[in-house]
């Protein structure tokens, strides 16, 4: 059985994966892309960009969600066999950044959200009640994506260790 | 027995990184909203509980301020929204015609039947204090709605300070303390009513909309039909994505008619709008040289349009031919 991966032995590939030209390349595109992803959800409301929530959050959460997408490709390029799990890091990734762009959309105005919840059959009281908790718990919504993040990411540090180790 | 134990220490290690690290996430995530939050609670905590007609604007920067709000507008204040020049309406109807308005100008409507009160078709409005569209639509609302009426009074507020503290208009004055329903507004009219409902919340945080069931419980408690008609009408309808929410006569129209903040679009959020006075927007309404007031005026236009096309036409305005023309090209 193989041992799970120590402490050192993640910092030591934290090290090196923040060395590494993939992983700041992806890290960057996808960064840049997940901005212009939140400004296109956060446009699409009223055509002008106006958020409630505080610039560091939405900072803090294209760096997160670009963080996992960079780390868990990173960990399928060295270990081939952890592609599918890799795959649903990415996926994840993608799909926190979309749900945090609709959370930062949320202001006096969001049809995007508000189609979304019409398409699943919600009637008005419930789109309502779900824009007002939105807008109550906005930024801790956002934190706790970026809590996830994290933790996603500290996971695919772990096991790009693992692969360290045994190459 | 040793390697047993190596193994143990190694985990607690392990363990106690990953902790650390959680810790450290945590803290930092958690921390700043908390700080947030608490900052909030201290600002609604200094407000205070009654209007504030002081003029301590040397303490209140734009962007943070509440100078003169709740204050009421002064006779040729109001003049400028009541007796604007029907030639402004003109000139901005066709500027938005032949597309020399450079902000957005635009509603998308939906067919109603028309709420009839006292005999007249309604302009139902459905906003919050708090919100920042609403607080730059209310403009365009009021210029247009003095086009069918006269109001008698009108009071000077903003937008949440959090929701980008723009200067506005309040239908009354406002509980910009505390989260309630305000109900109507100083207005009178022969071709329409008015029904408003406004939502409202400490205006000292960012925008904020009370759930559903707790604005048509305030709005049953005072046993007024007309406004529980209208709330009722606005849940059938079934297609709430927003505030504001207008019904001009047969016209809805879900959200602001335009986007009007300054001279140009917006790249961020930071607002011209929001570091003008109410002077400075008043005395731009009253003579318009730049896009800022003409987009007002192009987004009055679009509502009297609306309003036109329920009353038959019957009002002075109606005959504008940048009205007539837009009534036609927008099927209302």
């Amino acid at each position: 059985m193989r041992r799970p991966q120590s402490g050192p032995g993640r910092l030591e590939n934290l090290s090196k994966m923040l060395r590494s030209r993939f992983f700041i390349a992806v890290l960057v595109i996808s960064a840049v892309s997940y901005y212009a992803l939140f400004y296109y959800l956060v446009l699409g409301n009223e055509h002008v960009f106006i958020i409630n929530t505080p610039m560091y959050l939405v900072y803090a959460l294209a760096v997160s969600s670009a963080a996992v997408l960079a780390a868990s490709l990173y960990t399928a390029r060295l270990i081939k066999a952890l592609a599918k799990t890799a795959a649903s890091g990415g996926t994840f990734s993608v799909i926190s950044a979309t749900t945090g762009g609709i959370i930062i959309g949320c202001g006096c105005s969001m049809p995007i959200l508000g189609s979304i919840l019409y398409a699943f059959g919600m009637n008005s009281i419930s789109v309502w009640g779900a824009i007002a908790f939105v807008n109550s718990y906005q930024a801790y919504l956002l934190g706790i994506i970026i809590l996830i993040n994290a933790m996603l990411f500290y996971y695919y540090s772990g096991k790009g260790a693992a692969a360290c180790r045994t190459r | 027995m040793v390697n047993t134990l190596r193994d143990n220490i190694s985990s607690l290690r392990r363990l106690s990184y990953t902790a650390v690290l959680l810790s450290v996430i945590a803290i930092i995530v958690s921390g700043a909203t908390v700080l947030e939050s608490m900052h909030k609670l201290q600002q609604v905590n200094i407000l205070p509980n009654k209007a504030t007609n002081s003029t301590n604007s040397s303490s209140q920067h734009f962007g943070t301020r509440l100078t003169n709000i709740n204050k009421e507008l002064n006779s040729t204040e109001l003049s400028v929204i009541n007796n604007a020049s029907m030639s402004y309406f003109e000139t901005a109807g066709e500027m938005y015609l032949n597309g020399s308005i450079v902000n957005l100008v635009q509603a998308a409507t939906k067919n109603v039947t028309p709420f009839v009160v006292g005999g007249k078709p309604s302009v139902i409005y459905l906003g919050s204090i708090t919100c920042v569209f609403c607080g730059e639509n209310r403009w365009a609302m009021a210029l247009a709605l003095s086009r069918f009426g006269r109001f008698s009074h009108l009071y000077k507020g903003y937008s949440a300070i959090q929701d980008s503290d723009v200067p506005t208009l309040y239908w009354s004055k406002a509980s910009y303390n505390r989260s309630t329903v305000e109900l109507g507004a100083s207005y009178n009219s022969s071709y329409i009513s008015f029904i408003v409902i406004e939502d409202t919340a400490p205006i000292s945080g960012g925008f904020s909309l009370q759930p559903l069931n707790v604005i048509q419980a305030e709005v049953n408690r005072t046993g007024n039909a007309s406004y529980s008609g209208a709330m009722a009408l606005i849940l059938k309808l079934g297609n709430f994505q927003g505030t504001p929410y207008t019904i001009w006569g047969r016209s809805q129209v879900g959200g602001a008619d335009a986007v009007d903040f300054g001279n140009s679009m917006p790249t961020n959020s930071t607002l011209q709008l929001t570091y003008m006075t109410h002077d400075e927007v008043l005395n731009q309404l009253s003579k318009p040289n730049d896009q800022f007031a003409w987009t007002e005026y192009a987004a009055a236009d679009l509502y009297i349009s609306m309003t036109c096309g329920s009353i038959n036409n019957t009002a002075p305005v109606c005959t504008l031919p940048a009205i007539l023309t837009i009534e036609k090209n927008n099927g209302y």
